[in-house]
């Protein structure tokens, strides 16, 4: 059973946003891959808002933008700006992460913010194989600073533990299963705290029972408060979600609560 | 962090780090050994030459002008001049009031001693041999103050020259080429007429080859009678309290005295020319092998960059910056380049000791037993920051284009 979730124009959004703290808010967000003849308009004028304590889904075929938006939401990409005539786009594209807009933030900014705020999981673990898991997952608390090293250390071996990883802490990266490796990189993406988990397709590369045990921590996290957006192409653990965006053609054609 | 994931990445790879390491090891253990090399055989040079010859020398004649007479009467600069059919004037040449001038030099601040000389050439025979030396009259006691000579003498006393009439020191190499031993009697000939029997009070060695192979020392009042420069000093030799400021020195008294003043290093403009020649043979080979070490580090960074994109894309997605990965590789080269360097260092002065202790008879310029090494702080400075140098520009193209990936397009193409 899912129920629409009440939208509106991106002006009413933002206001929305603003009474309700929501933690990632898009307005009217374009963009353009490629060049010229090339170019190939991913995203055409996404507004969305997802609040705190959210665990959401977003869904749609292959090509519809997901994974686009999801790093747009993110700050590792930053929108277009212009459309292919060169004119600007009308509200200009934002993305606001827990009330900082992104457009205004230079490069190391924008990194430091996906460093203290966003955690992300993708469809590889991508874990750097000269270091164990506990030092792949303390590496973003090194980045921080705010712990020492020794706490930094301990705080992974707990994130580690609480994954099932408590007794493969030391292990390089690249001994452990694919499994346990992309437990390890949730670990990471959770390891400062971050106000919103984005993953994309973070079982598309696991078998079932690892899927299942992926979208057993992820409903574990999300009842635990951590705000997650994901992008799977799996119905099943879309569904277990508590709200669901479908895309289409770089569009939101969907937003729908789960009950 | 940064060092740690450097560090890390560069353990990795052991076998290609190590060979790079090695390829700066190398060449600076080779800039280190062929430098000192090249040092030790110019300081040798220098030392001899200075030690054996004098700081500064005054001649007994005008310098010549900067701007010929013609030029003077005829200043357009496109004009020809030309003088024909000039014939040389027999001038007796010569340094007036020598006594005062020398008295006047002694009062100089830098000037530590002053010794009068006549010189000219003369024919030896000794036996059948027969040569052309080139005869300096000195005071025994006034040249020791102002060369080292009196400590050069392989056989005899340089002092014996005023106690014995018509004595003479010659070179270790005129003794050779004449078969000339201590105590024997060689006939001198001058080209003015002069001629004397003179007994061999003293053999010495400098070590430069040239002095050795053609240089005769007499007293003052005998030379000046074979030479037939009867109470003429054509010569004076300065010893100053530091050589190397000898040119300035020169200039000064030159301006001073009137005469043609060259310092040690005028003297021998020919020979120093030739060993700044050695010194950019040396830097171009050297740098060469820099060059390709820094290669190697080009190369082992491009590989690890690409190698890396992955880890690029993940660490700048939780929050590294362009700065930072920059760094993480940036820093592999400088770990390369320091432990390279400072193992160059070390080899480089074992290799170095190894060198001098070669059994090697050297017999050129300079004679010597065994290679001529110098070592100084300054090349080892140089050496270290060189290498460390070129082995951090070698890293920055990597770095950079390690930064300049973007985390999307590289998890797009992975997907």
């Amino acid at each position: 059973m899912m129920h629409k979730v009440p939208s509106g124009g991106a002006d009413a959004q933002a206001e929305r946003s603003a009474a309700s703290g929501a933690i990632l808010r898009a307005r009217n967000l374009h963009r353009i891959l490629g060049q010229g003849e090339t170019a190939n308009h991913v995203l055409v004028g996404v507004n969305l808002e997802v609040e705190a304590r959210s665990y959401v889904a977003i869904v749609g075929a292959s090509g519809s933008g997901k994974s686009t938006l999801l790093y747009l939401l993110g700050g590792l990409d930053r929108p277009t700006r212009e459309d292919m005539e060169g004119n600007g786009f009308v509200p200009a594209s934002r993305v606001f992460i827990d009330g900082q807009d992104t457009s205004e933030l230079s490069d190391v900014e924008l990194a430091r913010l996906r460093n203290q705020k966003v955690g992300f999981v993708f469809q590889f673990h991508y874990l750097l194989k000269e270091f164990s898991a506990q030092e792949n997952v303390a590496l973003p608390m090194f980045k921080l600073g705010r712990l020492t090293h020794g706490q930094a250390m301990a705080r992974a071996g707990e994130l580690l533990d609480r994954l099932g990883l408590g007794s493969k802490l030391r292990r390089k990266a690249n001994r452990l299963s694919g499994g346990e490796q992309q437990r390890v990189a949730i670990a990471r993406a959770l390891a400062n705290e971050p106000a919103v988990l984005l993953a994309d397709e973070p079982t598309g590369n696991l078998d079932k029972h690892n899927s299942e045990l992926v979208a057993d921590i992820f409903a574990s996290l999300a009842e635990q408060g951590q705000a997650i957006v994901m992008v799977t192409h799996d119905q099943a653990f879309a569904r277990r979600a508590k709200r669901i965006i479908t895309m289409e053609d770089g569009a939101i054609i969907g937003d729908d609560l789960t009950s | 962090m940064l060092w740690q994931i450097s560090l890390r990445y560069l353990s990795s790879h052991k076998r290609q780090t190590l060979v790079c390491v090695a390829g700066v090891t190398i060449s600076v253990m080779m800039f280190l050994a062929m430098y000192s090399m090249m040092k030790g055989f110019r300081d040798k040079f220098i030392v001899e030459t200075v030690e054996s010859s004098g700081h500064i020398v005054i001649n007994d004649e005008p310098r010549e002008s900067q701007t010929p007479i013609l030029q003077l009467a005829y200043p357009e600069p496109n004009a020809l001049l030309l003088l024909d059919r000039i014939k040389p004037r027999d001038q007796v040449k010569k340094i007036k009031n020598p006594q005062g001038l020398i008295a006047k030099l002694r009062q100089l601040p830098h000037v530590v001693a002053v010794g009068p000389e006549v010189t000219g050439d003369a024919i030896a025979t000794y036996g059948t041999k027969t040569m052309t030396l080139s005869i300096l009259g000195v005071e025994p006691e006034e040249q020791q103050k102002v060369t080292t000579i009196g400590e050069k003498l392989l056989e005899g006393n340089f002092a014996r020259l005023r106690a014995t009439a018509d004595g003479v020191v010659i070179g270790h190499g005129v003794a050779l080429v004449l078969g000339a031993k201590l105590g024997d009697s060689i006939n001198l000939s001058s080209s003015t007429g002069g001629r004397t029997i003179a007994r061999v009070v003293g053999i010495f060695q400098t070590g430069v080859t040239p002095v050795d192979y053609s240089r005769a020392y007499m007293l003052l009042n005998n030379a000046q009678t074979l030479l037939d420069k009867k109470n003429i000093i054509n010569r004076l030799t300065l010893r100053t309290d530091d050589y190397a400021q000898a040119p300035a020195y020169a200039a000064q008294i030159e301006s001073m005295v009137g005469y043609k003043t060259e310092s040690w290093q005028e003297s021998n403009a020919n020979f120093l020319k030739i060993f700044a020649i050695q010194d950019v043979i040396t830097f171009i080979i050297t740098g060469a092998l820099m060059v390709v070490a820094a290669f190697g580090v080009l190369n082992i960074l491009i590989m690890a960059v690409m190698e890396r994109v992955n880890d690029i894309a993940i660490l700048k997605s939780f929050g590294f910056s362009r700065r930072d990965i920059t760094w993480i590789f940036v820093n592999q080269g400088l770990l390369i380049g320091v432990t390279g360097a400072g193992l160059g260092l070390a080899v480089g002065k074992l290799f170095i000791e190894i060198l001098r202790r070669l059994p090697v008879h050297m017999e050129g310029l300079v004679k010597a037993e065994g290679l001529l090494m110098s070592e100084y702080r300054g090349q080892y400075v140089m050496a270290f920051v060189a290498a460390l140098a070129v082995t951090l520009i070698a890293s920055v193209y990597p770095a950079r284009r390690a930064a300049s990936y973007d985390p999307v397009e590289v998890i797009r193409g992975a997907h």
